[in-house]
Parts: structure tokens; sequence; C-alpha cells
């Protein structure tokens, strides 16, 4: 069984001649005192102590930043889940959540609907053509978001309109 | 300085950062979950109780050929029992291949005489949402004829329609139960 020593570093597989070469030319090694060595390192040592490392109370403040953050939105989710009409049943009787007139609401306190949901039950079918037609036939007041051809009218032919819609495929 | 008690040190303090972006990042994602969870629901549309749909069959010829096309009316009712019937709005669509719609009529009580709306590109296709109002005084009870729908039908067999009663209402635009059916018209 043959066994090889194991080089102790790199130098000892290059020749002599090519490991005397590189000695030459990267010059002669100068020996540094234990004295500078110590200094270098001392005002090393001085340089890092001013550098001030985040401290606890530091990273707990980022910390409580996220979970506040998160918290935050996790409390408007639920709050939006609380508040949001989840199904159109759900929207009270005469008042429409989905389009209102912002301006009119402010002013008279009504929601207005600008829609063809004329009943504002948040759903549009023939219901709220025959509410319109009942409202034109009971001459009742009209709201402006239910003259839905734009022609300054609010009539049959709006009541058409509306009726169509509710009936395309 | 002990070094492997500062790399110790370093590596459970970014556990513990890992672990706490981990929480947060699941707490993020619950929201947004939460938050699809309620669009979502908004764009639900409303149920409709199984007593509205309704499927009918109507036999056709078995002894003629497959592209032979031949014409049927089928009748249309709504029953609102005791209640005035003043406006309705229903579906009707064809689950066999080989029907079209080609006419749509009003029903036969005065107040629903005239057609009722729809739309026109229903024509040549196998579904139609019909819907009609009266502000009549004389206003339909029981069991009515709301309209008569022309279908051209090709091919052998029977054929199927699904009826689906989206709404129907009384005088006042209140909402009332009332039972739809579908039959074939009776040929005179």
């Amino acid at each position: 069984m043959n066994q090889h020593k194991r080089p102790d570093s790199p130098e000892d597989l290059l020749p002599q001649e090519v490991v005397a070469e590189l000695r030459q030319r990267h010059g002669p090694q100068i020996p540094v005192p234990d004295a500078l060595d110590a200094a270098v390192l001392g005002d090393a040592a001085r340089h890092l102590s001013g550098i001030s490392r985040p401290t606890t109370t530091t990273r707990s403040g980022r910390r409580w930043t996220w979970v506040a953050a998160s918290m935050g939105t996790l409390a408007a989710a639920v709050l939006l889940f609380a508040v949001y009409p989840r199904f159109p049943d759900e929207v009270p009787p005469g008042r429409s959540v989905v389009f209102q007139e912002t301006a009119d609401a402010l002013q008279t306190g009504n929601i207005v609907a600008t829609t063809d949901d004329v009943d504002g039950n948040g759903q549009v079918n023939i219901l709220d053509a025959f509410a319109l037609a009942r409202t034109i036939q009971a001459g009742r007041p009209m709201q402006s978001g239910w003259d839905r051809n734009g022609d300054g009218l609010t009539n049959q032919s709006d009541v058409d309109l509306i009726a169509m819609n509710a009936v395309m495929l | 300085m002990n070094v492997s008690t500062y790399h110790s040190g370093q590596s459970d303090l970014a556990a513990r950062r890992g672990a706490f972006a981990i929480g947060v990042a699941l707490l993020m994602l619950l929201n947004f979950c939460l938050v699809v969870f309620v669009c979502a629901q908004d764009n639900k549309p409303a149920a409709i109780a199984d007593d509205n749909i309704v499927m009918t069959q109507v036999d056709g010829p078995a002894d003629v050929a497959a592209d032979a096309v031949r014409f049927e009316a089928l009748d249309v009712f709504v029953d609102s029992g005791q209640q005035a019937l003043a406006a309705y709005q229903f579906e009707l669509f064809s689950t066999t291949d080989g029907v079209e719609i080609v006419g749509i009529e009003g029903g036969e009580h005065a107040a629903f005489q005239a057609a009722p709306y729809y739309d026109p590109q229903a024509m040549q296709t196998n579904r139609v949402i019909l819907a009609a109002f009266s502000t009549d005084k004389e206003l339909p009870t029981g069991r009515t004829r709301v309209a008569r729908i022309h279908v051209q039908l090709q091919g052998p067999g029977r054929k199927e329609y699904q009826t689906v009663l989206k709404v129907s209402a009384t005088v006042d635009g209140t909402e009332i139960p009332a039972k739809i059916s579908l039959q074939q018209a009776s040929r005179k």
C-alpha cells in the first residue's frame, strides 16, 4: 500500500525554482511589529464601537409598526364585511346603495337612484319599469336619475328603456 | 469576542424575524381573502327558489327525418292565486337541440294582450327573457296565459324546456308568490 505525504501548502507542489522566482517578484516580506498590529486592531475596535447596532427597542418599534399595519388592514376588512351588503336582498327597501346622486342625497336626505334600479332593491328587472310607470301614472314627483334616455323628460320612453334593459340577454 | 456566540445570536434573530414576517404575510393573506370574499358575495345573483324553475317536455313525432322542420306554439301560464297579477318576468330556454324561437305573442287577459318585452336577439336562438306589467285596474287572478312563444323545431322526438319565473308582483309592486307552467298550445 502506497502512502503519499499530503503537502502542507500549494507551494510544496511547485518546483523550488518557481517558488524562488515568485518570492523574488513579490519582494521580501515585511515584518509587522506586534505593537503596530495591536494599534491597528485598537483603532478598528474604536471605529466599530461607534457604529450603533439596532437596539431591541428599535426592532420592537418596527415590529409593532408592522403589527399595527396588518391589524389595521384586518380591522378594515372586518368592517367592510360587516357593513357591506352581501346580497341584493339585504339592501333596505327604498334605498339604493350602489348608485346615488351625492348632491341630492345631501340636500334632501334621500338616496336617489340614477340607474335602472328605480325601486332601489339592488336588482334591475321589470318591477323597476313598473315602479316608474306607476309613478308617472300617479303624477308623483320624478327624480332626475329616472330620465334614462336623457331627453329631459321622464315618460313612457324611459319605462320602455328600463324594461328592455331588464330582458336583455 | 466570542465569534460563535455572535453568529448564534444572529441566526436566532434572523429566525425570529423570519417567523414574524411569515406571520404578517399570513395575516395579510387572510385580509386579502376576506376582501375578495366580500366582493365575490356582492356579485352573487339572488337565489331562485326551486319552485320557480319548471322543466317541461313536449312530445314530438318520432317518424320524421333529422332535418325535418316543423313549427309549434308554447303557452306560458302564471298562476298568482287569489292575488292580482300586475307584473311578471321569466326566462325560457330549451335544453334540447333543434329549437329556435321565431315569434312571441302576448297573453289572453286584456292586461297582458300586448306582446311582452323581450330582446329581439332572442329570435333564432333557444333562450329568451320575457317580461310585462300592467297598470290597468282589471288584472288577472288565478292561472292565466301571459305569453305564447312560437318555435321552430328540427328533428324527431321530444323537446325539453326550462322556464324560470324570476319575479311576479301585484298592483302596488309588491312581489307575490306565483307558479309558472308551460304547455303546447292547442291547435285550432
